[in-house]
């Protein structure tokens, strides 16, 4: 029998490569009798929700500064001259 | 003439740079970026199609700058990954037969938790927090949809085992930070 720690490994590996469906199933059957086990996958899985759907999108916190600007703006016009 | 080349760097370039900045995290690369990004668009105009917006049309070839980045940094990575084992992940959590060494906080109510703006915070911050190679594997895959094949070769990991060592890490990490910055204080 597989320890908790081999169940975690392959239940959240999954996420990225399937397993063999007699794996599956032994991680279900586990996850039935084992609560530890079955709040972190649980966890996990939420946390793959948040990161598939709800990803954070960049911060409009950060503009380009005015020097940056500047230093940019030369160089297209330098190029657009070309 | 609005959406002209001559407008990019006043209409785009701040969307451009926060784009830049979210992936690369470092403002002079950023900038270079935008800049690069600008100048390429302007080479490319002739062939855009118009199909889509300016905005989209540079993001995309801003992405393309930003692999680039990425593809010439992996050697480094490489060496960076060459430590670590799959089981390292989840080590400090188990005792040497593998059972649970640590308790389990449960999560209450984790999906009302998503519509909650400073959970989202939270959120932000926890990916914010993330080593950049890790932030840049969850970028490839959660975002742009990435094959795991192509994320392995764009990084520069060796096998797919370091690969997913590193995608299960990221995931640990991130469970221990929203655990300690919600979840914990919420119960």
């Amino acid at each position: 029998m597989r320890s908790c720690r081999e169940i975690i490994k392959l239940s959240t590996g999954k996420i990225d490569q399937p397993v063999a469906w007699s794996i599956n199933l032994e991680i279900k059957l586990h996850l039935l009798m084992c609560k530890k086990c079955a709040r972190y996958v649980k966890q996990v899985n939420f946390i793959q929700t948040l990161l598939d759907e709800h990803m954070p999108t960049p911060s409009s916190e950060h503009t380009l500064s005015s020097d940056a600007r500047q230093r940019i703006g030369l160089k297209l016009k330098q190029s657009d001259k070309k | 003439m609005t959406n002209s080349p001559e407008n990019w760097l006043e209409d785009y370039g701040d969307l451009l740079y926060r784009y830049a900045f979210s992936r690369i995290r470092n403002k002079e690369d950023a900038e270079d970026l935008v800049q690069e990004t600008l100048l390429a668009g302007m080479i490319a105009y002739e062939k855009f199609s118009g199909q889509s917006k300016i905005s989209t049309w540079l993001v995309g070839i801003l992405k393309h700058k930003i692999l680039d980045v990425f593809r010439k940094n992996k050697r480094e990575i490489t060496i960076l990954q060459n430590d670590e084992t799959a089981d390292d992940v989840l080590a400090y959590q188990f005792d040497q037969t593998g059972n649970w060494q640590v308790d389990l906080v449960e999560w209450k109510t984790p999906d009302k938790a998503i519509d909650n703006t400073q959970f989202m915070q939270v959120f932000d911050q926890c990916i914010t927090r993330l080593p950049q190679r890790m932030a840049d594997l969850l970028w490839l895959r959660s975002i742009e949809q990435l094959e795991m094949n192509e994320c392995q070769q764009l990084l520069g990991f060796a096998s797919d085992n370091q690969l997913w060592v590193a995608l299960s890490r990221t995931r640990v990490k991130l469970r221990q930070c929203l655990e300690v910055y919600w979840f914990e204080d919420k119960e």
